[in-house]
């Protein structure tokens, strides 16, 4: 299909220093699209032919420092790619508000401000424009010690359907990615830190296996493109089929117990 | 470098069912245009070689089958192997809506020819084609047509064919469950209204109109926009994607 030079077209990624991000940044530069990364971190591979700025998405001055940054480059933004996240692991009772803000923050509100910033301009530009927000099967199934992920990520569900309807008639097209386990560092971490075991992953998992980051690119790209026109206001689901048949285990620690105290 | 929607997609063998219909036969000349070898099935004989003649590349085949002769599929699906040497996918699209002005109006001969095409023969296809996948070893990719009459029922004399297509999804997650160990992945496609003439069928221009005015993309779908998220779901941009409904519906529904 024609659909699929991204040549002339401008995305914004964020979250694009490593991880999913960063295998996005890959995919559209290979489907030829112009690229800025927004994240609060160095890359750990500056990929070519990409502009990194720093910003923080939580942090509405940020957002709008970087947007400026991007308008006095000359670049209007075709594709916005809301990718960056944190994570942070406790029992809800245990876990404190600083950690809940900075989790809601850089997921749910990262994706609000650069909404916020992306559409006047696309609104603008005239030629309508895609959003791809990295939401999770974290928003369709509970997973202890990751309160506010959970809730980000369903938050960015809901966002992703209203802002969809707010813009359609634009020719913006709103869509949301909801990766399964993905070998990403934020994964490796809570294999590390105990709160994710490996064994009980896989054993959910239909296919048997985590997804490389490069095969939820695949899905940015393909949102990204002519070939989804008629798509917009919904969640595509890449998990191997873990979600079709549940949760997993949950390891003792994050699970609270009467008499367990703090 | 560059970034084709149809990665992967080049010198497979491909089945399409109703690819006589509006949307099947998009399908098929995208499969075809995508470098495949395209197995292009219809009851209607006329239209199948007709779609046959459209296609780029080739060679391709024309098949007229009634794909309610479940004992017939085994047949059908060695023909295509020994054509193309291989199979890789299967986009079931053959379906029928019979839409009754009256949820009274529907009889039980309505209620079993829907039954029996959209759901019965995709469960045998679906079937007898995970069956020839596995014996090749190499994986594969089924993906099936629901409608998104299968999250909101239908309505009056529409509902059993939306049960049908309800039945789609529950099969395509069972379907992905069980073949998952054998890289086959299961998914289905629900369109919202695609400007078909199965779509047309039994509506009169206000009525048309009405449904045009509930679509928040503002117009129906030209059929060959479903046939994108048929051959995303083909190539190797959706290796980890099983068991999934993928709503191509200009924000109708959202689920």
């Amino acid at each position: 299909m024609e659909a699929d030079n991204f040549k002339g077209r401008r995305a914004i990624v964020t979250g694009g220093a490593r991880g999913i991000g960063d295998a996005i940044i890959q995919a559209m530069r290979a489907a030829g699209a112009d690229v800025v990364s927004l994240d609060k971190i160095e890359p750990e591979e500056a990929r070519p032919g990409v502009s990194y700025l720093e910003c923080d998405v939580s942090d509405p001055k940020s957002v709008d420092a970087a947007f400026t940054a991007i308008d006095l480059g000359g670049d209007t933004p075709d594709i916005l790619v809301n990718n960056a996240g944190i994570q942070r692991v406790g029992l809800i009772g245990k876990l404190p508000f600083e950690e809940w803000q900075a989790v809601i923050g850089t997921h749910l509100t990262g994706f609000f401000l650069c909404a916020s910033q992306a559409v006047p301009r696309m609104v603008k530009q005239g030629k309508g424009g895609a959003i791809i927000s990295i939401a999770s099967t974290a928003a369709y199934v509970g997973i202890p010690g990751r309160g506010p992920y959970c809730a980000a990520k369903a938050g960015i569900v809901g966002l992703t359907r209203t802002l969809a309807l707010e813009v359609a008639a634009v020719g913006i097209r709103v869509n949301a990615i909801a990766p399964g386990y993905t070998r990403t560092k934020l994964v490796e971490e809570g294999i590390r830190n105990g709160s994710l075991k490996e064994e009980w992953m896989l054993e959910r998992v239909p296919m048997g296996r985590l997804a490389q980051p490069a095969e939820i690119a695949g899905i940015a790209c393909f949102l990204a493109s002519d070939a989804a026109a008629y798509i917009t206001g919904q969640v595509i689901t890449a998990d191997g089929g873990w979600t079709i048949q549940g949760q997993g285990r949950t390891p003792g620690w994050l699970t609270t117990t009467q008499g367990a105290g703090s | 470098m560059s970034w084709s929607i149809g990665a992967g997609l080049e010198g497979k063998g491909v089945i399409v069912t109703g690819a006589a219909g509006g949307i099947g036969r998009e399908i098929a000349l995208a499969f075809a245009k995508a470098g495949c070898h395209v197995a292009a099935m219809d009851i209607n004989e006329k239209g199948v070689s007709e779609i046959a003649a459209l296609m780029e590349g080739g060679p391709h085949l024309a098949m007229a089958v009634d794909l309610r002769d479940i004992a017939g599929h085994e047949a059908l699906i060695a023909k295509v192997q020994k054509q193309f040497g291989r199979l890789d996918v299967l986009a079931n699209t053959a379906a029928i809506l019979i839409r009754r002005a009256d949820i009274d109006e529907v009889t039980e001969e309505d209620w079993d020819l829907q039954h029996d095409i959209n759901l019965k023969a995709g469960f045998f296809l679906n079937r007898a084609v995970a069956r020839a996948l596995k014996a090749q070893g190499r994986g594969g990719r089924i993906i099936n047509f629901t409608s998104q009459a299968w999250w909101s029922g239908g309505f009056g004399g529409s509902v059993i064919y939306a049960a049908s297509k309800g039945g789609v999804v529950s099969m395509t997650r069972g379907l992905a469950r069980s073949y998952a160990k054998d890289r086959i992945t299961v998914n289905a496609v629900s369109p919202g209204a695609a400007d078909t003439a199965m779509l047309r069928g039994g509506l009169n221009e206000d009525q048309l109109a009405q449904q045009i005015a509930q679509i928040p993309i503002g117009y129906m779908a030209p059929p060959s926009d479903l046939a994108g998220t048929v051959l995303f779901l083909a190539s190797d941009h959706a290796s980890y994607i099983t068991g999934a409904t993928i709503n191509v519906s200009g924000g109708w529904l959202m689920y």
